[in-house]
């Protein structure tokens, strides 16, 4: 890091950039992933740490049913993923999360479950949802496979033959997630069990390490199968083909209001992020090391980007129009960008005006690269005790609730919600489903069992109100007289300390997108390849590149994810 | 049956708003309901009981060292009443809150007062518990009668030396959470008031997804 001179020039030097611009849904919904993504700092840790990977069993038959165990030594603790495969007739295979059945179903299990454990998780996790879990039941998964090429690749490897690497990379995964369960769910443990573990301390790292040998589970699942059929003519997958198999997932409204719900948590997040950004941006230089690193990155990216297909009519022409971005980037790094003095904020300024909000956010998450000494760090800090912002002051006065109004949520006045288009839409939990769901105010029933996600216009009737009322008047007493307004109320004093913590856009508008709240929410995962199915779901890729578990400690990984790790066999 | 704690805040808020208060005083009962059962305390049947009331129709008063109902022969919700001091903040006098439901509601929020070196003492009928940021003092199994409460006509807080808290707290997290079946499913009936019935253009268009997936 001394090369760089971060240690004379501290992160004060260029201002993050502001919530007005990172928090608007137009660029939420164009964010990629960075090193401090949780999947990627999940597998640093894991390196740091030499976590030891085993499989202790695999008892799968040829229709692939059956049991796998993967162990994770963690230090002084062990977990286990508990794998089961079932015979899944077609007709049942659905992305959406109200399936009742599955191809593979998972849980992470707090140690090294017995047979009595495993019995016990076989009656209730094939079932999912309509099973009971104990606190020593970390985290609860399914799967579905990618039939076509799942069989395709079974097939070539029990010929002894490698499978058409280009129907590898179209397809991209051989299993796909439909829902990923942690926290509590359905008496699995709370969070608060694993949040003092350092290993599970940043967000979503247990769900990662579950999805990580998911994907290794369904890599090892047809080398298996092609065993059995094919006996000793089969083959395994390639190495360098094997890595490019990731673990696809398939994600809708559900996870919507997460962003919307843990103000405080994104602000985390998202501070992480633009903080990462502005050290980088303030380095005086940019090293030859550093300089070579980003140009492999971009290289990495333009792979990335030339094997992104949707077939979304929204999304299709950004990721074209990102393509060309990432040339005229290249181009421009071919043209003296490094020189200067500030290299790395100049290349961020430039791209303001010279790129899309699509090759913006991928800028960033290239700037971040390469500096990682600089940057590691930050993802220690992506977690919060929401706790300890619950409490509402009431000693606080109407008028000075009103200024915090005026200076955070001033973009909350650019709607107009006399108007139908920007009160079109509402936010409900479906008794059918139990899942959140997304309605039209005008034409559908129920609008008065609204979840509270209507923040602008929530926001906005709050101000009325408070014009209307004493300013020397206490919270306390206002909210007595007012407590329609207290989820508000909390929201607006947590935003005046997490000023990343608010999506600074109408979330009931009759335009509103509710993939863009998805894709913020996956880029912070650390997921690629968004593949929009609809304005409410979307397929994505987790961990395509990634060394397998028996490989993490050979060579250096740190690149994986833009196919540039220095020491690939 | 044995639940998590995110299970417990999850079907305390959807049921408070279920029985009508307002989302911010819902996530107060959800939170309350947290803390009350990390510490064992028997958050499920008084919130079923406290529920079926319509607590919050009656606003509390406060005239000098006292919060008292605004109307006369009417109750105070522990949650509306509980909000309001921890709204208020700490009191370092005495305080006493007169005709209120389920006093053992108001822990949670007077539990809010506490620092390292101070605790808090509720006091109605038998029941003395003090508490402080990590610990509760044993209420004994005698009290968990009175505990339950569903009603007092004063309960008497104040402020106490930090030290005053015999038994440590250890979170069961390890274990889950123990709940009476009654009680879970009688909040469960007021759970489902918060959902929307399926409609035919809801199942095409609430959700997005909903084809084969077989490729």
């Amino acid at each position: 890091m001394s090369a760089a001179g971060s240690e004379v020039c501290g992160p004060e030097a260029v201002a993050l950039r502001p919530p007005d611009v990172v928090m608007r849904l137009a660029r939420m919904g164009a964010a990629h992933q960075t090193r401090l993504s949780f999947l990627r700092a999940m597998l640093r840790h894991a390196v740091r740490e030499r976590w030891q990977f085993t499989r202790p069993r695999f008892d799968i038959d040829a229709r692939g049913v059956g049991v796998a165990v993967y162990r994770v030594g963690v230090g002084e603790r062990t977990y286990s993923l508990v794998a089961f495969g079932h015979d899944l007739a077609p007709e049942q295979r659905t992305d959406r999360v109200i399936a009742e059945a599955w191809d593979a179903t998972f849980a992470l299990y707090d140690g090294v479950p017995d047979d009595a454990e495993i019995e016990r998780l076989r009656r209730n996790v094939p079932v999912q949802e309509a099973g009971r879990y104990l606190p020593s039941d970390l985290i609860l998964a399914r799967a579905n496979r990618s039939v076509r090429l799942f069989d395709r690749v079974v097939g070539a490897l029990s010929d002894g033959r490698q499978p058409d690497a280009a129907e590898m990379e179209a397809t991209g995964y051989l299993m796909r997630t439909t829902a990923v369960y942690g926290n509590g769910k359905f008496g699995i443990a709370d969070r608060a069990v694993i949040a003092g573990r350092p290993e599970f301390a940043g967000p979503f790292r247990a769900e990662m390490l579950t999805v990580y040998l998911i994907r290794a589970f369904t890599a090892d699942l047809v080398e298996h199968m092609a065993v059995l059929r094919g006996g000793a003519r089969a083959a395994t997958l390639a190495p360098p083909l094997r890595r490019r198999l990731g673990i696809g997932n398939a994600t809708g409204l559900g996870m919507a209001p997460f962003l919307v719900r843990h103000p405080a948590l994104i602000d985390r997040w998202m501070t992480a992020r633009e903080t990462a950004l502005a050290r980088v941006r303030a380095l005086p230089v940019a090293t030859r090391g550093q300089q070579e690193h980003f140009i492999r990155a971009l290289a990495g990216a333009r792979r990335q980007v030339a094997g992104w297909t949707t077939d979304d009519p929204v999304q299709a022409p950004r990721i074209a129009a990102l393509a060309a971005d990432l040339e005229r980037l290249r181009a421009h790094v071919g043209t003296g960008a490094f020189d200067g003095p500030m290299p790395w904020d100049r290349l961020y300024r430039w791209a303001e005006h010279a790129l899309s909000v699509e090759g913006q956010e991928m800028l960033v998450s290239l700037l971040i690269e390469p500096h990682g000494a600089l940057v590691d760090d930050l993802a220690e800090t992506m977690a919060i005790d929401e706790a300890e912002v619950f409490r509402i002051d009431g000693a606080m006065r109407v008028r000075d609730l009103a200024a915090i109004l005026d200076s955070t949520y001033a973009w909350a006045r650019a709607a107009d919600f006399s108007q139908p288009a920007a009160n079109a839409r509402f936010w409900y939990v479906s008794e059918e489903k139990l899942e959140p769901r997304l309605g039209q105010r005008a034409d559908e029933p129920g609008a008065e069992l609204e979840q509270p996600l209507a923040v602008a216009r929530d926001v906005e009737s709050l101000r009325a109100v408070l014009a209307r009322a004493p300013p020397d008047e206490t919270l306390a007493a206002f909210l007595l007289r007012a407590p329609e307004h207290r989820h508000t109320v909390r929201r607006v004093q947590i935003s005046a300390h997490h000023p990343y913590g608010e999506v600074r856009d109408n979330l009931i508008a009759a335009d509103l997108r509710a993939i863009d709240l998805l894709r913020c929410k996956l880029a912070f995962f650390g997921v690629t390849r968004f593949d929009p199915q609809s304005d409410k779901w979307l397929r994505i890729t987790l961990f395509q590149g990634a060394p397998y578990p028996h490989e993490l400690h050979d060579g250096d990984w740190d690149g994986w994810i833009w196919g540039v790790a220095d020491a690939q066999p | 049956m044995i639940v998590s704690l995110n299970e417990i805040e999850s079907l305390a808020l959807k049921s408070a708003r279920g029985a009508g208060m307002s989302w911010g005083l819902a996530e107060e009962a959800a939170v309350a309901a947290s803390w009350l059962a990390a510490r064992s305390l028997p958050w499920a049947e008084t919130l079923a009981d406290l529920l079926a009331q319509q607590p919050v129709a009656c606003q509390p008063r406060i005239e000098g060292d006292a919060i008292a109902p605004s109307r006369a022969g009417a109750r105070l919700c522990p949650i509306l009443t509980g909000a309001l001091l921890s709204d208020v903040g700490v009191s370092v006098r005495p305080i006493k809150v007169r005709d209120i439901l389920a006093p053992l509601w108001l822990a949670p929020f007077v539990a809010r007062w506490t620092t390292p070196g101070r605790a808090v003492r509720l006091a109605w009928g038998e029941v003395s518990l003090a508490i402080g940021p990590n610990t509760l003092s044993n209420p004994g199994a005698a009290a968990m009668e009175a505990l339950a409460a569903p009603f007092t006509s004063c309960v008497e807080i104040a402020l106490v030396p930090g030290a005053d808290t015999a038994h440590s707290l250890r979170q069961r997290n390890r274990d889950g959470y123990p709940v009476a079946d009654d009680a879970w499913r009688a909040l469960q009936l007021l759970e489902h008031r918060t959902y929307v019935p399926a409609s035919a253009q809801s199942r095409l268009s609430g959700a997005g997804a909903g084809l084969l997936d077989n490729d």
